[in-house]
């Protein structure tokens, strides 16, 4: 059995994790193997990847840590082509898919400092961080930083959201902050105030720490 | 061409035909502050409340008004960004919407916000009613430097498409034909796949009788949770149970949830439409509407701008108000013409000294009633209400919210409260209402409690004011010092105390606009009218209250019952428990009852500042718990008073003591 099909089953499996499932059946489906699956996960078993309990699929802890590795180059990759390349949905799946197994250890560093270290896909999943993620200090300015990191009056355009919940989220996109719209800073205190096209909006601090930009050149 | 035109025509005619059978209903639907509650105006010659902040209506208003013979219903509804309600006000919106009856949706939206506006109106296509999107603002429209390209606009949404400017009565002849005669309407925007699926299979689910199923099924898909109490009055628990399967499905076959691709689509339908008909020019500057939305909320220049603007409130109500034109009604109108003319005409007409009394006597409707009334209690108000309206229509209040927001966060706030305790010193009751557009059940309670503890409607605020020019400063900052601090106190408690969340500070400010001299005169005369009819007459109840339990003995008996808190406790006089007695009525009668004592001289200063205290803290009037019943339920209320008043006697008490245990003199 080839790589890329190993790496899709482990990261089927963590990504049923993340939504509680564990049962074999469900990962069956979400995996779309067809009759590759079982033979497939039996391998994953045999590499010591995974144990199967009671028809519930498990990691050890070698498994754990290279799905882990997996998870975090592909929904970098789909960061990636979703932000920079304003790749579509169907399109920055398929490339992330291949993308995630050519790319090196350092050049998975390099894309995760480029993209200001996203904390989520563009599904909103959690992308699991790494060392880059961990030594992040503001030395450098990365391309995409939070809405808070910007100066007054600046220009910028939305990259990504990561609302700590969904009605937040949905709240903000109502207003029209969404990414891909251009948002400009009016100030920070006593209270951060945005402005989206004809919109004036006052928000608190933390929401605008979820929200992330790219700054535009002055025009 | 011709040929069709008569088609078009032979339909109408069938419509109307079949609309005359019953009245036909108009709902008219927009994001907050964009101009419906003008509109509605318009439509059917009935004021309701017109303020430039989002949230002045926050609940439904219904007008009738006939045309060509048949009756047809406008409903004015409060404004919502989404059908997806995130607050109470949006979810008595999406309610009108969702309720059975045929209907036709105006959609009022400003021009000037297209993305928001055709966000909603995808939303709203989808309930299939028939539906016109009146873009209203248009002057703004066009001083932002914003064209639209309505034909093809209208063409792409397949309805039609009205533009206005509402204030200025332009554009708006004929709305009301273009909507009672549009045509249902299809949606035009195409889920992905899974999404259209499962659409189907809810809407199998669902009972027949629903019109808009495919809208009922996708707010369902967008996890919209306030749906579950109509779905169990719809549906027995198993198709819930199958429905939410559905739901489960979908997001499982997308790797995510169904409300993010829905909305997601959604977001790119109108960022699709808005590349094809909106243009952004060069925008001129435009003066003084830009220079106040920068600095009124400016880290620096917003504080004096804040003190400014308090500060004029306190000259025109404070200063003239309460000063001069309470002196000039009370001393000249009534003391020199009424009064005098009043008690000679009925000595000579009424020979019963009862009634006599019951008239002019010292707990008398002219001399007492009347004169609190319309001498010390009308002309504050009417100033108060007069520069309140003049704030509310300039655009200033959301941006109290700016300045705010920091100090409402100690209280488990946030600074979207300020609007309904602001409104609260105009009246607490509607203010109550206002609770509304909070998003959390958490701060609705703690704003509704500290409206009825503590912060004095227009009236009761008048008469204070007065109090307190009869008072040295120290005593007047003493005053205030402690009410906020007790506001402060309480909300910092019982947002400890109770469970819930602080709800996202998201505001929009709208630009500041010029106040419409007509709106401003309307709306004070409007809550004048409130006042005359709600308040009067219960000063009216009040003083015939005090004139019966004087004249049958009961008056002394409840001043001795009470006189360990009154005399004991609060160290005030025993005639001043008149003035808490028909303080239960409402506070401003009882703070214009502890006027009437100081104006005898029966008060000292301290005693002044205590019962000012006592009577600002104390019990909320009438109408403010009836509102708090029909908000919040029989036991909060309940709760809430029997806390408020212990707490106001226990707060003023200790100030009384504290004061002669420091042996302070005022
Ligand atoms: N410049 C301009 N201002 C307008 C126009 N129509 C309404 N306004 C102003 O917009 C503000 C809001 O009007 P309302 O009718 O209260 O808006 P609403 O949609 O009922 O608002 P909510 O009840 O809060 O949802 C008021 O200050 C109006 O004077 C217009 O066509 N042009
Ligand atoms: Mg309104
Ligand atoms: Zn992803
Ligand atoms: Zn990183």
């Amino acid at each position: 059995m080839s790589d890329t099909h190993i790496d899709h089953i482990l990261r089927t499996i963590w990504t049923a994790r993340e939504d509680s499932h564990f049962d074999i059946p469900y990962i069956r489906e979400l995996a779309n193997e067809g009759e590759l699956f079982d033979q497939l996960l039996a391998e994953i078993e045999n590499k010591g990847m995974i144990v199967i309990r009671e028809n519930e699929v498990h990691f050890t802890p070698q498994g754990e840590y290279l799905a882990e590795k997996i998870i975090r180059r592909h929904r970098l990759s789909e960061r990636l082509f979703a932000d920079v390349f304003d790749a579509a949905p169907t399109t920055y799946e398929q490339l992330a898919c291949s993308f995630e197994h050519i790319i090196s250890p350092e050049v998975t560093e390099s894309v995760c400092t480029f993209l200001g270290h996203p904390k989520v896909c563009p599904h909103n999943r959690p992308i699991p961080s790494g060392k880059c993620c961990l030594a992040y200090t503001n030395e450098i300015e990365p391309v995409v930083q939070k809405l808070t990191q910007i100066p007054v009056g600046e220009n910028a355009r939305i990259v990504y959201m990561l609302p700590s919940y969904q009605k937040r989220w949905k709240q903000l996109h109502q207003y029209g902050l969404y990414p891909g719209n251009e948002i400009k800073l009016i100030q920070k205190k006593p209270s951060y105030v945005v402005q989206i096209g004809e919109t004036t909006l006052a928000l608190d601090t933390e929401i605008c720490q979820e929200i992330y930009v790219k700054r535009l050149p002055k025009q | 061409m011709e040929k069709l035109a008569e088609r078009e025509n032979v339909r109408r005619l069938a419509e109307k035909k079949h609309h005359s059978d019953k009245s036909k209903k108009i709902v008219l639907v927009g994001s907050p502050n964009v101009g419906k509650s003008v509109i509605f105006g318009y439509l059917t010659g009935q004021y309701v409340t017109v303020s430039n902040y989002p949230g002045t209506t926050v609940d439904v208003f219904h007008g009738k008004v006939q045309h060509e013979g048949q009756s047809v219903e406008i409903i004015d509804t409060p404004g919502a960004n989404s059908l997806i309600p995130n607050s109470e006000d949006e979810r008595v919106t999406r309610d009108i919407i969702l309720s059975g009856e045929d209907k036709a949706i105006l959609q009022v939206g400003d021009g000037k916000n297209l993305f928001r506006t055709l966000y909603l109106t995808l939303q709203i296509m989808e309930s299939s009613y028939p539906v016109v999107l009146n873009l209203n603002m248009m002057d703004e429209v066009k001083s932002a430097g914003i064209e639209i390209d309505l034909p093809k606009l209208e063409s792409i949404l397949g309805i039609p498409i009205n533009t206005s400017i509402a204030v200025r009565k332009v554009g708006m002849d004929g709305l009301l034909e273009k909507v009672l005669y549009a045509p249902s309407t299809k949606s035009i925007v195409q889920y992905p796949e899974v999404i259209e699926n499962a659409i189907r299979d809810i809407q199998k689910l669902l009972p027949d009788n629903i019109q808009s199923s495919r809208f009922v099924a996708i707010m369902l898909l967008s996890g919209d949770e306030t749906l579950k109490t109509l779905l169990s009055r719809w549906l027995s628990p198993e198709q819930i149970v199958k429905i939410g399967e559905v739901v489960n499905r979908v997001s499982a076959t997308l790797g995510e949830d169904a409300e993010n691709v829905i909305s997601r689509t959604l977001i790119e339908k109108v960022q699709e439409i808005l590349s094809l008909v909106y243009r952004k020019k060069d925008k001129s500057f435009n003066g003084i509407s830009e220079f106040l939305g920068h600095y009124s909320v400016h880290p620096f220049w917003g504080v004096p701008i804040l003190l400014l603007v308090l500060y004029g409130m306190y000259e025109i109500v404070g200063v003239f108000g309460a000063g001069t034109l309470v002196d000039f009604m009370e001393s000249v109108v009534f003391g020199e013409y009424i009064n005098p003319a009043a008690t000679w005409l009925v000595n000579q007409l009424i020979p019963f000294t009862i009634v006599r009394e019951f008239l002019v006597g010292e707990y008398g409707m002219i001399t007492m009633a009347l004169s609190y009334g319309f001498a010390i209690v009308l002309p504050i108000v009417a100033t108060f209400f007069l520069m309140f309206s003049l704030l509310e229509d300039s655009g200033y209040l959301p941006r109290l919210a700016v300045m705010m927001n920091r100090v409402f966060r100690f209280m488990g706030l946030n600074g979207k409260a300020v609007l309904p305790m602001v409104l609260g010193l105009g009246c607490d009751t509607m203010a109550t209402l206002t609770t509304r557009i909070l998003q959390t059940r958490k701060e609705r309670l703690i704003v509704t409690l500290l409206l009825a503890l503590g912060v004095p409607c227009s009236a009761q605020l008048g008469v204070l004011l007065a109090l307190t020019s009869v008072m040295p400063l120290a005593g007047s900052l003493i005053w205030l010092g402690v009410v906020l601090g007790i506001l402060f106190l309480v909300g910092y408690l019982s947002s400890k105390i109770m469970p819930g969340e602080r709800g996202d500070f998201i505001i929009e400010l709208p630009p500041f606009r010029r106040p419409s001299l007509m709106n401003i005169l309307y709306k004070t005369i409007a809550r004048i009218e409130w006042y005359l009819k709600e308040v009067i007459p219960l000063f009216v109840l009040g003083t015939t209250i005090l004139f019966l339990f004087d004249k049958l003995d009961i008056l002394s008996a409840i001043r001795y019952g009470a006189s360990p808190i009154i005399k004991g406790w609060l160290g005030l006089p025993e005639k001043a428990t008149d003035a808490f007695l028909i303080g239960f009525l409402r506070r401003d009668y009882g703070a214009a009852g502890i006027f009437a004592l100081s104006k005898e001289g029966l008060l000292s200063n301290n005693q002044i500042l205590v019962s000012m205290v006592a009577i600002t803290l104390f019990i909320p009037c009438i109408a403010n718990l009836l509102m708090i019943i029909k908000e919040q339920g029989v036991k909060v209320a309940i709760r809430m008073s029997a806390f408020i008043l212990p707490f106001a006697l226990l707060v003023s008490g200790l100030l009384n003591w504290v004061l002669i245990i420091l042996g302070i003199q005022l």
